[in-house]
């Protein structure tokens, strides 16, 4: 593994070459797995309506406190 | 703008403390969802949620921003820029969803610290495991951008390589 210190940013990539080097493999399969967790988070939120304080709270005490409840609909 | 070194590593120093408290205090944090949510002991479950609540705008809020603050005034202050290199940019995403998230959530712990302080509500109504699955998530995500800020992930963005040929040629 390279040690070189690298804290400061100082150790310049390889920039020869007139187009801009590919995006590394680890940043592809980062970039996928967060797209992924998006789509399923985009996907719980439009399948369960509501995703807030409500959704934590019994069916009781969310009535009891509608216009509190109501407020968090949009987060 | 490139800070002078003894500024630099005074950044650096704000910004590790703040990013590794934050975890720390996420890890603390989900004890006292765990408790919240399996305590068979009534009064210990109300009094783990009331403390989430406080503990989320006392400790955590004010963590995740100070980390946000440090941590671009590190990157924008040293050669390693905001946008030059692919591990910046995603700890970068990681801090901004989380505390985005994190100040999003504050809410629902009111309504539950509400909750635990009405002596109408019950036992079965306190149990909730939504503290415990956010709160993993955030040490999970927070664990990942404490390993890209260790390893630094070689790799850098077309907007950084332009940057860094101007500065070659």
């Amino acid at each position: 593994m390279d040690d070189r210190d690298r804290s400061d940013g100082v150790d310049a990539p390889n920039i020869t070459g007139d187009k801009a080097p590919p995006a590394p493999t680890w940043v592809k399969v980062a970039g996928a797995i967060a797209l992924i967790l998006v789509l399923v988070v985009v996907i719980a939120l439009l399948s369960g309506g509501k995703h807030g304080p409500g959704r934590h709270l019994s069916t009781v005490h969310v009535a009891s406190q509608a216009p509190i409840a109501e407020g968090h609909e949009r987060a | 703008m490139i800070l002078p070194l003894a500024a630099r590593r005074l950044a650096l120093t704000a910004h590790v403390t703040t990013s590794v408290g934050w975890l720390g205090a996420v890890i603390g944090f989900l004890a006292l969802a765990v408790v919240g949510a399996s305590s068979h002991d009534e009064q210990t479950a109300r009094s783990a949620y009331i403390a989430m609540d406080s503990t989320a705008w006392f400790v955590l809020v004010p963590l995740a921003l100070a980390s946000l603050l440090t941590g671009l005034v590190q990157s924008l202050g040293s050669k390693w820029g905001l946008f030059r290199h692919y591990w910046v940019l995603f700890k970068l995403a990681i801090t901004v969803v989380a505390t985005a998230i994190l100040l999003l959530y504050t809410e629902t712990l009111n309504q539950m610290a509400e909750l635990a302080r009405d002596p109408a509500s019950t036992s079965a109504e306190l149990e909730d495991p939504s503290p415990v699955l956010h709160t993993t998530a955030a040490l999970v995500i927070l664990i990942a951008a404490t390993a890209l800020a260790v390893f630094k992930p070689r790799g850098v963005t077309p907007y950084g390589w332009r940057k860094l040929r101007g500065r070659t040629f």
